[in-house]
This record gives C-alpha cells, sequence and structure tokens, in this order.
C-alpha cells in the first residue's frame, strides 16, 4: 500500500519530496501505528544535522559566485586561446571546461546550464549543429556527479559512513576515463558530419599569456578545493568554504563597488537550489525509515540472494536496476533511499567494497539525467539550446553508452577506484 | 492576490533575509575555524557543531521559501497532458493534500519541543540546551503551511474563476 500511495501521488506532479513524505503518513495511519508520527521531527532534524552535509550549499554557492563572476567564461576562453588553431577546437574546449567546472561545481545541472549557455551558441556560429553541441555539453555534464566534488558522493558518504575524502578520490580515475572516452566519441562524430577547421584568428604569445591569467587565476578554485582534500589540510566542507573566499576575492574586484547587490541574488539562488537537495534529504530519510521499519531491507536481501551468489552478476543486476528507477526518480532521492536499503546487501552478503559500491550507485542514478521521461538534465539542455527533447534523447544514446561502459569497468576493475 | 497570498508574501521576505544570514553565517564560521586552526593554533571547538545546526535551520526555511515559489521538484510528465481545467483540479488536490501533511507534522512538531525527551539535549561542544535549536520544525512547517493554504486558496480561485 506504502508503494501504490508512493506511485500515485508522483503521477499527481506533487513535488517528489512531499511523495515520500505522504507514503509515510499513508503508511503510518493504515498501519495504526499513529505514534510513530512523534519519531518524524526527530528523524527529519538528524537528517540534515551533519557537518558533511554543509557541502552541498557550500558548493552550490561556489558555482553561483563563479557564474556571477565570470570566472567560469574565464576558463573556457583560457582553453580556448592556447588550441584555437586545431580542428574541432570548440569540442576539446567543451570538454577540458566541463572537466573543469566539474572540479568546481559538483552538480551536473548546474554545469549543464551554464555550459548550454556559454558553449552551445559558440559551436552553432562555428558550424556545428545545434543538436550535437546541445547533445555533447549534456553529456559531458555527467562529469559533474563523479570527477570531485560531487554532490551524490557527499550524500553517500554521510549514509554509508565512509569517508568523503575517500570517496572523492575514488571519483577521479572514472571520471577522466569518462572524459577520454566522450572526448574521442565527439571527436570522431565532428571529424564525420562537420567541416568546421579551427579559428583564422591569430594570437601572438603575449595575447595569449594575457587571455590566459585570469582563466588560470580561476584555477587556483579546483586546486583549493582537490589539492586542500587530497594533502589532508581540509575536509571537503572545509576545501568548499576555502574556495568561495578565493572566489570571492575575483568576484569582488569583478563587481566593482556593486558587490552586496550582486552578492545577494547569488545567495538567494543558492538557498533556492539548496532547498530542494536538502528537503529530498529529508524527506527520503523519513521514507527510509519507513522502509526500514516494514523490513523492506531484509526482504529486497533475501529476494537478491535467491538469485545470485556471485558479487559481479550482483553488481550488474544493480546497475540495470537502477538504470531504471534513474529515469523515473531523481538521483538524489534514489540514492537516499536505496542506499540504506542495497549497501548492507553489498557488503555482508557479497563483501563488496563501499567506495566502489557507491561510485558505481552515483555514476548509475546520474545518467537518469540524460534518459526521457525524468531526464532533469536533458530538460536543461533542451530548454537552453532549443532543441527538442525528443532529438536531444537520441542524440546523447552514444554518450549515454560510454558511461555504461564507464560502470562496467568499475564494477570489473575494482583497481580504478582505489588508485593512490 | 488573496489575503492568504499577501501574508505568504510577506512571510517570505523575513525567511529570505534569515536565510542569507544562515549562509553568510556558517561561512564565516568554516572559514574562521581553519582560520584560526592554521593562523593561531586554536580551531573554534564549537564550530562544526554549530555549523551543523545552521545548515538544519537553512533547510528548514529554505525549504519553506521554496513552497512558497513552488521549486521544488515533481514528476509533471502525466499531468502535462491533461486539460487545463484538469491540471487545475489535480494542482488544488496537490496543495489540499500538502497542506494536510504540513498540519500533521505541525502538530508532531509542537508535541515534539515540548516533551521532556529534548530537555535533556545538549550542544556537546558548549553544553547549551538544544530545546531552542529544535523549535526550527514546528516554525518550518507552520510558515510552510502559510505558504501551502495560499497556495490552496489560489488554486481554488482559479478554478471559481474559470467557472465563473
Amino acid at each position: 500500500m506504502t508503494g501504490l500511495s508512493f506511485l500515485v501521488l508522483l503521477l499527481t506532479g506533487m513535488p517528489v519530496a512531499f511523495v515520500l513524505i505522504g507514503a509515510t503518513l499513508v503508511f503510518v495511519f493504515l498501519s495504526g501505528r499513529e505514534q510513530l508520527i512523534a519519531a518524524i521531527p526527530q528523524i527529519s532534524f538528524g537528517s540534515v544535522e551533519n557537518f558533511d552535509l554543509l557541502a552541498i550549499p557550500l558548493f552550490i554557492l561556489l558555482g553561483e559566485i563563479m557564474n556571477e563572476s565570470g570566472l567560469t567564461r574565464r576558463i573556457i576562453t583560457s582553453v580556448r586561446v592556447w588550441i584555437a588553431r586545431l580542428p574541432h577546437n570548440l569540442v576539446i574546449v567543451n570538454l577540458i571546461s566541463n572537466l573543469a567546472l566539474a572540479a568546481i561545481m559538483g552538480s551536473a545541472t548546474a554545469q549543464m546550464a551554464v555550459m548550454s549557455r556559454v558553449v552551445v551558441p559558440e559551436m552553432e556560429r562555428d558550424g556545428y549543429d545545434r543538436g550535437y553541441a546541445a547533445s555533447l555539453t549534456a553529456s559531458a555534464g555527467l562529469l559533474g556527479p563523479i570527477i570531485p566534488p560531487s554532490m551524490l558522493l557527499i550524500i553517500y558518504g554521510v549514509i554509508a559512513q565512509v569517508s568523503i575524502a575517500e570517496m572523492f578520490m575514488a571519483g577521479i580515475v572514472p571520471g577522466i576515463a569518462l572524459f577520454v572516452l566522450i572526448l574521442v566519441l565527439a571527436f570522431w562524430q565532428a571529424t564525420r558530419n562537420h567541416k568546421q577547421q579551427g579559428s583564422t584568428e591569430r594570437l601572438n604569445f603575449a595575447q595569449k599569456i594575457a587571455a590566459t591569467i585570469p582563466g588560470l587565476a580561476a584555477m587556483l578554485i579546483p586546486l583549493v578545493i582537490v589539492g586542500g582534500i587530497s594533502f589532508g589540510v581540509f575536509t571537503p566542507t572545509e576545501s568548499a568554504a576555502a574556495a568561495i573566499v578565493v572566489a570571492l576575492v575575483f568576484a569582488v574586484l569583478e563587481f566593482k563597488g556593486q558587490t552586496f547587490r550582486r552578492i545577494v541574488p547569488i545567495i538567494d539562488r543558492t538557498v533556492a537550489n539548496s532547498a530542494i537537495v536538502l528537503f529530498l534529504i529529508v524527506a527520503a530519510k523519513i521514507f527510509g525509515w519507513v522502509l526500514t521499519f516494514n523490513q523492506v531491507p531484509q526482504h529486497v536481501a533475501a529476494f537478491i540472494v535467491s538469485l545470485t551468489d556471485n558479487p559481479t552478476i550482483f553488481l550488474l543486476l544493480i546497475v540495470v536496476f537502477l538504470f531504471i528507477v534513474g529515469m523515473f526518480l531523481d538521483g538524489i532521492a534514489a540514492l537516499i533511499i536505496l542506499t540504506p536499503i542495497l549497501l548492507p546487501v553489498a557488503i555482508s552478503q557479497y563483501g563488496i567494497d563501499p567506495i566502489q559500491f557507491g561510485l558505481i550507485l552515483a555514476m548509475t542514478l546520474v545518467l537518469g539525467l540524460l534518459t526521457p521521461p525524468v531526464g532533469t538534465g536533458l530538460y536543461i539542455a533542451a530548454a537552453l539550446s532549443k532543441v527538442s527533447v525528443m532529438r536531444l534523447s537520441k542524440l546523447v544514446l552514444p554518450y549515454v553508452a560510454a558511461t555504461l561502459a564507464v560502470i562496467l569497468a568499475v564494477v570489473f576493475i575494482p583497481w580504478m577506484v582505489h588508485p593512490f | 492576490m488573496n489575503p492568504l497570498g499577501k501574508i505568504s508574501a510577506g512571510l517570505v521576505q523575513l525567511e529570505r533575509w534569515a536565510s542569507r544570514f544562515l549562509v553568510v553565517g556558517f561561512v564565516g564560521l568554516i572559514v574562521a575555524n581553519v582560520g584560526m586552526r592554521y593562523l593561531v593554533g586554536r580551531p573554534i571547538i564549537f564550530a562544526e557543531e554549530l555549523a551543523a545546526i545552521m545548515l538544519v535551520w537553512l533547510a528548514f526555511i529554505a525549504t519553506s521559501i521554496s513552497i512558497h515559489t513552488r521549486a521544488q521538484i515533481g514528476v509533471t510528465l502525466l499531468i502535462d497532458n491533461f486539460s487545463v481545467s484538469w491540471r487545475r483540479i489535480i494542482d488544488l488536490l496537490v496543495w489540499l493534500l500538502i497542506t494536510i501533511m504540513l498540519a500533521i507534522l505541525l502538530k508532531a512538531g509542537i508535541t515534539w519541543v515540548r516533551s521532556p525527551v529534548v530537555e535533556f539535549e545538549q550542544v556537546i561542544t558548549t553544553g547549551w540546551a538544544k530545546a531552542p535549536f529544535f523549535t526550527i520544525f514546528p516554525i518550518f512547517c507552520a510558515s510552510a503551511l502559510v505558504h501551502s493554504l495560499a497556495h490552496v486558496a489560489r488554486a481554488a480561485g482559479e478554478i471559481r474563476g474559470k467557472n465563473a
């Protein structure tokens, strides 16, 4: 009945977080255990009272400051001046800029929105098909939740009680593998379908240096984040706060005396975006509590164990299952609901490393951003690039396949998540 | 705008300022803690615990704002294919259900903050009583309830406007 009420409420278009709370209340009332409602406030408060979760609004704030102060555009410009004469340089610029932004933002949808606005029109001006440019940009956005910092990996780390710094490090090799795979695929498509041959504009060395310095300064930010965490200087949350300070220095110079007027909307957007994620965490925690009360994890464990006792086959089944779930449910909500159910099975029944499992979970769920019918990333890229969702969902298919290939590599080569 | 809509709009202004202070507050606290640790060699011991509590407050205030602005995400795949009249009816039903949920949570929240259980909880690093911090839950439920009631009034008004 809880499942049915969940489905009915979901189909009414009710916000997902309230769907989860509604399904919980339906269970409580139908089971005649109204006294359980008394536990909800405490569960809600406790679900977000976590220092590590502070990294979420902080990384969102950092991304907003980067965009508003033009730092994102500077990174793109500084990459472009050095490879302007190469064929299909904008394909490389698109991917390298996405890689750099992935090391700053931690949110795929934010990254897709920024890049769709900035790079897609430039690629179109250079003669690329708009659909191709939009599909490449949306797909490269998948690097966001894999390359550290990643919102999904932070949430998984908190739920699974594994080190977030270790989760971040685990994302580096699969993220770079995905970057290389998308680059090869995009270049092959560009060579086959487009005549673009690079800019004819010549810049001398001094001009190139002048254009690069602002971008290099902006690149200090990912350095602070990744370097700070890997050398143990900062926790992930502290690294975000330190990066905000660096970004603010540039922003204050850029805003020229209008800092307060321009910072307020940045904070408001941060609050708006954080609300969606944080309330989903609260609601999913409440719903997860009902699932645990119903002994759903035990039933799921018994069911999966009856299917296979092979860890690799278990992981492949999980990939298929999550791929389907990701098509219909927001990745963050799915991660919060499913991790407490699947992780104990993975560890106790199959002896799977929680870091490897977390990365597989996050990477597979993130694919849901590009798959209909609920692919948020797809809708964002389609709306901002003015390409139909249907066309875009076909164009991203090769990149979805590339991401699946990397997920399979993580399944078969656990070393990829522990390279250091 | 209906009277509830006006109250909701006024309340959200207050919430926006509270959320801004909280964001600035916890960024400042974390930066100050890192600075004190590396520059003075004396970290602020309560910084992490207090920042985490500020996050809880931000989460609930931000959620209340997002209810006012209808920014929470839902799956509208099915209802997007319905006629405008049906979409309005479903919109009203959804907001009515959300209002009922918030009313139930408000009652639970008030009972919780008034229960003797919370009296003994403390902020570990400062020794402060934690009970005042818990009040954010019923505060959130009450303010979100105002916003959702405003949506109920708006949705009902839209249906009446269509029928008139």
